[in-house]
């Protein structure tokens, strides 16, 4: 019994850095642009835990564009960021709508924290496409809103769809939408996406 | 009952399909145990079943919603019942800051096993609403509306005003200071012996104000403690008995009442779970408290009320949730007609598209 478990662990051990192996080509290019993060390890064991193997290097290569374009972009581009920005990528932002965000409102990892959680809430809940989250990055750069004011509706947001089992998602898009894009104050948008439910 | 199901559908699809509308569905079975939950007196205890379905539909300034249940008990003591509602209302925009919302609600409610005591409610309401764009909200509202119940006597009209004030302190703190008048008239008849078989009609008027206040705690909990303060005037308590308050769902006596509650909504990930608590202390000068079913006393009725109940819900997908409630009520009088212990649990599944 012993030796079948002491088996099984030599087999986990090598099996497991084998799984999140980088394909050579890529760890070259990633080791020269200085993208080196924990962040690609991961990925990949979780791309080969789901059985997309095939799409590693396309999709990995797409994040790679992502990143030296957001590094174009933006100067307080940061290296330690990396795992951040990649979620916007996920999310399917554009690296420009993320650099005029972090060039208007500065590059704290508070507000890349709020942001992530808002536009997740905005595409799991209200189901907002990737066009629709690229307006409300847009909105968010250009209007005088804080990280503070997206964790306020994040909330909202999250409490509204678990009263009415999200019947009212459509329309409260509509309506987040149309009002986080005129500028409106965040107490105003809150009565307003509560009024509907 | 056909009938009636095909009129709440055309009534909500007609405005649907006239305007592009958005639409959801919503439709759910739920099993649970209800305990004495209205009170010692009314012995009702009971499993239960019930399948519910809900639709709603938007186009621009109009809202439609419609609900119809059917709960099915297992003990014969409880009645089978269909409840129906639709709520129709149209905001007219007068500005960014001023809104005329115009509101219409219709509901029936039947025990499909009796022929009394069915319930029909009709409700018209216009409500102006002005917001400073900024941190704060009124809301000022008419309303008149008509319960109409099998047992004649308990049918009877009202309206009402009502006025709240909601103000954001702080971005995710808010304060709403609510208060209302509400003017309830009955079907004019003839007073018992001792009072010269006049006709009277009854009548009663209730003054109510609330104070609450919601507190986010991040992103994930939310805080709603509320105080509230209720008082009515009734010239009833000689014409309508109180064994009928429970079928006619309402305190139509002569009461004074303060109670407070502490509601909490929880969000984490697909996990959201709603608990509450209550507690009230409720005096009814003009009634006589009953030892028993039969033998008054020559008390006044108290009644002190304690209320816990919890709701959790986990989204299983986009298009599927479970959902889980349980509810306990105590409520304490020398009263016969006034006490009792309860609780009620349920589960269900929902399904939305």
């Amino acid at each position: 019994m012993k030796r079948l478990l002491f088996s099984l662990l030599i087999i986990l051990a090598l099996a497991l850095p084998a799984a999140a192996q980088l394909p050579g080509e890529l760890r070259a290019r990633i080791d020269q642009l200085g993208f080196q993060s924990e962040y690609w390890t991961t990925y990949i064991r979780m791309a080969r835990l789901h059985n997309r193997e095939e799409e590693i290097e396309k999709i990995i290569d797409s994040r790679i564009r992502f990143l030296l374009s957001l590094k174009k972009d933006c100067p307080s581009f940061q290296r330690d960021d990396i795992a951040d920005y990649l979620y916007y990528s996920d999310l399917g932002l554009s690296p420009g709508s993320l650099a005029r965000v972090i060039n208007a409102k500065g590059p704290s990892p508070e507000l890349l924290h709020a942001l992530n959680g808002f536009l997740s809430v905005a595409a799991g809940y209200l189901h907002a496409d990737p066009e629709e989250l690229e307006e409300l990055a847009e909105a968010f750069a250009l209007r005088n809103y804080s990280s503070r004011d997206l964790t306020a509706l994040t909330g909202l947001l999250k409490t509204l769809h678990g009263k009415d089992f999200g019947m009212k998602s459509g329309l409260r898009k509509q309506k987040l939408m149309a009002l986080f894009r005129e500028g409106y104050s965040i107490s105003f948008i809150k009565r307003q996406l509560e009024d509907l439910s | 009952m056909k009938k009636e199901l095909v009129l709440l559908f055309t009534l909500l699809l007609a405005p649907l399909y006239a305007l592009t509308a958005e639409t959801s569905f919503l439709t759910g079975i739920t099993y649970g145990y209800n305990d004495n939950i209205y009170r010692d007196s009314s012995q009702l205890s009971s499993a239960f079943l019930e399948e519910s379905f809900y639709a709603a539909c938007s186009a621009s300034a109009f809202q439609g919603e419609a609900f119809i249940s059917h709960t099915g008990f297992v003990s014969e003591t409880s009645e089978n019942q269909l409840l129906m509602n639709l709520t129709l209302s149209y905001d007219l925009f007068l500005s960014m800051k001023s809104t005329f919302r115009f509101s219409g609600e219709g509901g029936r409610s039947d025990y499909t096993e009796w022929e009394d005591p069915d319930l029909t409610t009709i409700k018209g309401s216009l409500s102006y609403i002005y917001d400073d764009l900024s941190r704060t909200q009124a809301t000022l509202t008419a309303a008149a509306g008509s319960n109409t119940y099998g047992l004649e006597a308990a049918s009877n009209s009202y309206f009402e005003g009502a006025a709240s004030l909601q103000y954001y302190y702080a971005l995710d703190d808010s304060l709403t200071l609510s208060a209302y008048l509400r003017h309830h008239t009955w079907k004019a008849r003839r007073l018992e012996t001792g009072h010269g078989g006049a006709m009277m009609t009854p009548s009663s008027d209730l003054i109510g104000l609330s104070l609450s206040t919601e507190w986010a705690l991040g992103t994930a909990l939310t805080l709603t403690p509320r105080l509230y303060w209720e008082s009515q005037k009734s010239n009833m308590t000689a014409i309508i008995p109180a064994e009928i308050e429970p079928l006619v769902e309402q305190d139509s006596d002569t009461y004074h009442c303060a109670g407070m509650t502490l509601s909490a909504s929880l969000a984490l990930g697909p996990f959201y779970f709603n608990p509450s608590a209550g507690y009230f202390h409720k005096t009814y000068p003009d009634r006589i408290s009953f030892v028993d079913e039969a033998t008054p006393s020559d008390q006044g009725v108290t009644l002190e009320g304690w209320n816990l109940n919890a709701e959790g819900r986990v989204f299983v997908s986009s298009l599927l949730a479970a959902t889980l409630s349980w509810e306990w009520d105590h409520y304490q009088s020398d009263d016969y007609w006034s006490r009792g212990n309860g609780y009620s649990v349920s589960g269900g599944v929902f399904l939305l598209f």
